[in-house]
């Protein structure tokens, strides 16, 4: 059975290329262009999908995505919207939410169980008993839902475009497209975006008899295609409108960011449905889903159809889906004032069509889920069965008018047309067409024009005024198309499948205004997100109120107007990796690279397990000497007279016994006294000092450093000097022997002690070198500028070979530190961390005049409560314990693992603890692995490794 | 990616810059009546017109901004120390 019409004149379709694809196991047709939903109507598929709540049988409603009734999935793809999809050959698509598939849904029983359902249920069934909660919620979890996940499919990912544009104009239909038109003559920067796969809007499929509409749309199209000013997007919708003018437009590729000085919304509106029993069947559809499908694909809705008209609109249009091969039965006239339609239903009858004016819809009947007949109460009071397969809705518009009401503009109710328009829309935003009011074709012209008009002159642009048309003072929306039955199954969401009777129920137990209802009842919380439900939920809940709509309000339309995938969220990954000055010799090292905040670092080099890499290293640096790539590290140089002001200020200590040549350990806490970043100080003169902070912390700290010095008016000059100097260490014993090989000057223990700074020629390049020890062994720390820092580097490496020098990565100096107990920050310690709790009291000076955090470290050294400690697992040499592991005293937690390791100085399991310090006195404790074993330690004092520094003391 | 007028500097990514809502210094000593914890974390969330001070990373300069945090429109800036 073949629903194909022959072809029309404006259809999408390509009848030349034939696409097979599956539905439901069973395999269909279509042709290129096709939708999937006209795919399966042209092939006389009347069920598409079940609902949510009562897998009720339902097909499209608006085959323009403004309903979500046909939600597919495939193996490796959700959410799939079938009215806006073409089909993928070879693609099998399911429908979501079935029970053994959509013909034989097992769980279409919960339809005639639908009154023991009632609105809130669960809220009312399932909160008592408590402990069956879990129960029932898997239940619940497991009936609900649309689609499954497939966790295994790859990652999709798409980049994120920005655009600029003087105006962006939403919509191209014909307020769109004249609007388009106009701007593209003065010049301004115009995008204009549409959702569908072809520009027009109404022109294509309701107004495409009419001669003098298709003359406007031919010669307009011409028109933006020749405006090089002017860009065209199809295939993307509009999801919302953000601050400072930017609407990010989501298309087939994924997001576009489209940055506007002024916007014009010509969105149009959604078709409303009527509210009756049994309105949600598969044939019962918006009548301009019937306009889309006949016009677009060349698909019959129906083989006989009911025109339920609640507008005069209705009649032209179904005089026009007549003209290209719809049958029409008869037309029921809904419209509750007397006489309006008159002239509409003369004419149609003069046409050979039936009208017949009715009061209310007594039902649709279904057999097998399937509308038959409906069946009415006539003018006369008499009771009227029409038998059909398709009721065509025409009663009525709901302005999609999200973007306007995101600008700031007011809704209100106008009656003359029984519909929300738009009202003190802030300037720059302008509306223009159906979503202003405006129905009549030629006023949707002018009024596009006029909106680009005042867009112009918003912009600047020296234009004669352009008055806007008046608003028709005729309804085109029938004010109540709503019959009650009194045996239900009357929606106004299908999503939800929310019944009249449910919006009754929530507004008699109290959830009496716009916003409550919404949210008691679920109603347009779906995925359409209310629009084709609102409308008539807010008719429902004015009438219960005895209320006008326009008293009601409506719910608050926030981003995103229409559903955004997740993958088109997240963007493409957009980071760059900044590589050291040492990259390539690291390269040619094998060095296996990891991300590390900005930088890309060796972990480990070479191959093999990551144990015995390690374990290799570190003997290396034990026993002879290491060396390790630290450029990582921020490296701030400062100049001035008042360098020892802003250091004093900005960290913890004072500066007064730091001699000159020479360096020491500094931190820096926030205004309250959390430790945010640490650091060597090195001081060459009263005014010129270097130091170095944490890898990802550079910016931050020049950033703390610069406002300081702004606030305190102080003479200094800041250069970070991160990315100009390249930086390593050289660590072992006999590090001072490799380093004697490259360098004339002397690096004695009297020339160059410990924590001195000195500037040495290496290896013919001028370098600072520091002696510091936080690996825990006689280490200098090399810094020389970026571009010849790879020259020391190699010299070091070539002069150590014989000694044994090995590079290690950042795993080994974990490993050395942490045998050492020095902290890393972020690491060992939290956002709450104060150096009392890290044994870093020693460097906190309270008796300056004014430092960042003083007050606060004042008040936290009384009220010190959690201990950094070491701890030592003797009983065990496998390593189970890992990071952020509990510290449990039978159901108390009383800290937390921060570093955890196997030390090979110990020859057991060594790490750092942050314990409250009310245990601290304690000796044992029991850590909590992540299977939930309970494992003893020791607490023991740090550094586990060379407690007396006498590693430094080597000559 | 949000885009802004800024005063000064023109039309910017608002990621260029890194605010600090009232960057004020660590007082000498605190008022008599004011803890450590109220002058770090006591602040007035009322809408109005404040003085922040914004770091424009790009540059490494601080501005001091005047700003509506209600309406977020921003009326002045100048560059903290000239």
């Amino acid at each position: 059975m073949s629903r194909r019409l022959p072809p029309q004149h404006e259809e999408w379709i390509d009848r030349k290329v034939k696409i097979d694809f599956w539905f439901e196991g069973e395999k269909f047709s279509a042709y290129k262009g096709d939708v999937i939903s006209s795919a399966l109507i042209a092939s006389g598929q009347k069920i598409l999908a079940r609902s949510f709540k009562y897998h009720r049988a339902r097909s499209t409603v608006s085959m323009a995505n403004h309903d979500a009734n046909v939600i597919l999935e495939t193996l490796t793809q959700t959410n799939i919207r079938a009215d806006v999809t073409h089909p993928v050959e070879g693609v099998r698509y399911q429908a979501v939410n079935t029970f053994g598939g959509l013909k034989k849904d097992l769980a279409q029983i919960l339809n005639f169980f639908s009154a023991l359902l009632p609105v809130g249920f669960y809220y009312k069934a399932f909160y008592r008993p408590r402990f069956l909660f879990p129960l029932w919620e898997k239940l619940i979890r497991g009936m609900t839902g649309l689609g499954k996940v497939n966790s295994n499919t790859s990652s999709w990912r798409q980049a994120r475009k920005q655009l600029f544009c003087d105006v962006l104009v939403v919509g191209a239909g014909p307020s769109g497209i004249a609007a388009a038109e106009y701007l593209g003559r003065t010049g301004l920067k115009t995008i204009i975006a549409d959702e569908n796969d072809r520009v027009g809007g109404t022109l294509g499929y309701r107004h495409n008899t009419d001669q003098s509409a298709k003359q406007f749309k031919d010669a307009a199209i011409k028109n933006l295609a020749n405006f090089s000013s002017v860009s065209t997007l199809p295939m993307h919708y509009a999801a919302g409108l953000y601050e400072g003018g930017t609407v990010p437009i989501v298309g087939p590729d994924g997001i576009k960011e489209v940055h506007t000085k002024a916007l014009i919304v010509a969105t149009g509106s959604y078709e409303q449905p009527a509210v009756f029993r049994n309105n949600d069947a598969p044939g019962i559809i918006l009548l301009s889903a019937a306009e889309r499908l006949m016009n677009r694909y060349s698909v019959l809705p129906c083989e006989s159809a009911v025109i339920l008209a609640g507008n005069p609109e209705a009649y032209e249009r179904a005089k026009n889906l007549k003209n290209i091969g719809l049958r029409i039965v008869a037309i029921i006239d809904l419209s509750p004032v007397p006489k309006v339609h008159e002239k509409e239903i003369a004419d149609a009858r003069k046409a050979g069509i039936k009208v017949t004016k009715i009061t209310s819809i007594v039902e649709a009947s279904l057999r097998k889920g399937i509308l038959v007949s409906i069946t009415v109460i006539t003018e006369h009071n008499q009771t009227e069965k029409i038998s059909c397969d398709g009721i065509l809705m025409s009663v009525g518009w709901s302005p999609a008018s999200s973007l306007l009401v995101q600008a700031g503009a007011k809704l209100s109710y106008l009656t003359s047309l029984e519909q929300v328009i738009p009202d003190e829309i802030p300037s720059g935003t302008y509306a223009a067409g159906q979503v202003n009011g405006i129905h009549e074709f030629k006023s949707k012209i002018d009024d596009g024009v006029a909106a680009a008009n005042e867009a112009a002159r918003f912009l600047g642009c020296d234009l004669p005024i352009i008055s806007r048309p008046k608003r028709e003072d005729r309804a085109h929306s029938h004010p109540y198309p709503v019959s009650a039955h009194p045996k239900g199954k009357e929606f106004v969401d299908f999503d939800e499948d929310i019944q009249l009777n449910d919006l009754r129920t929530s507004w008699r137990e109290g959830f009496n205004s716009v916003e409550l209802m919404k949210r008691y009842s679920t109603i347009g919380m779906g995925p359409s997100q209310g629009k084709i439900s609102n409308m008539n939920g807010v008719r429902v809940l004015a009438d219960l109120n005895k209320k006008s709509p326009g008293a009601i309000g409506t719910t608050t339309p926030r981003p995103f107007t229409h559903p955004v995938a997740i993958g088109a969220l997240a963007g493409q990954r957009f980071r760059r990796y900044w590589r050291t000055p040492m990259h390539q010799c690291h390269q040619r090292m094998a060095a296996n690279f990891e991300e590390n905040g900005h930088w890309l670092r060796p972990m480990t080099y070479g191959a093999g397990s990551m144990q015995t890499l390690i374990e290799k290293e570190y003997a290396a640096v034990r026993d002879a000497v290491g060396i390790i790539d630290v450029s990582t590290l921020g490296k701030v140089e400062l100049f001035g007279p008042d360098c020892i002001k802003l250091l004093e200020y900005a960290y913890t200590c004072k500066f007064d016994k730091l001699r000159t040549a020479m360096t020491r350990y500094i931190f820096m806490v926030d205004g309250s006294g959390v430790l945010i970043d640490d650091g060597v100080a090195a001081r060459f003169s009263d005014d010129h000092f270097y130091i170095t902070t944490t890898s990802s912390n550079a910016h931050t700290v020049v950033k703390q450093l610069r406002l300081f010095s702004d606030l305190l008016n102080l003479d200094i000059a800041i250069v970070d000097r991160t990315r100009q100097v390249g930086a390593f260490n050289v660590a072992g014993p006999l590090s001072r022997e490799v380093l004697s090989k490259i360098t004339s000057q002397s690096l004695s223990e009297a020339d160059f002690p410990y924590l001195a700074v000195r500037e040495l020629q290496i290896a013919n390049v001028k370098a600072r070198v520091m002696r510091v020890g936080f690996v825990g062994e006689l280490g200098y720390e090399i810094h020389a500028s970026a571009n010849s820092a790879q020259t020391i580097w190699n010299a070091l490496i070539e002069a150590g070979k014989p000694l044994g020098i090995m590079p290690f990565g950042v795993e080994t100096q974990r490993l050395l530190r942490l045998e050492k107990g020095h902290i890393i920050l972020g690491q060992d310690t939290d956002g709450m961390t104060t150096p009392f709790e890290v044994n870093l009291g020693w460097g906190v000076n309270l008796k300056k005049e004014q430092s960042i955090g003083k007050n606060s470290l004042i008040h936290l050294k009384r009220q010190t409560k959690r201990q950094l400690v070491g701890f030592e697992c003797t009983n065990t040499r496998k390593l189970e314990i890992l990071e952020s592991n509990l510290i449990v005293e039978g159901d108390r937690i009383l800290g937390r693992v921060t570093s955890v390791s196997y030390s090979p100085h110990r020859k057991g399991i060594i790490g750092l603890a942050m314990i409250d310090s009310t245990d601290a006195s304690t000796e044992q404790i029991c850590i909590k692995d992540s299977q939930g074993n309970l494992i003893d330690a020791q607490i023991v004092s740090t550094p586990f490794y060379d407690p007396e520094n006498l590693r430094q003391l080597t000559s | 990616m949000k885009f802004f007028q800024f005063p000064l500097l023109g039309t910017r990514a608002i990621s260029e810059f890194v605010p600090a809502h009232d960057a004020i210094l660590e007082p000498i000593d605190l008022e008599d009546n004011i803890s450590a914890g109220d002058w770090v974390y006591e602040r007035d969330s009322v809408p109005k017109i404040t003085t922040e001070f914004w770091y424009h990373s790009t540059s490494q300069i601080w501005f001091k901004v005047e700003r509506n945090t209600g309406t977020n429109q921003i009326y002045r800036a100048e560059v903290l120390r000239e």
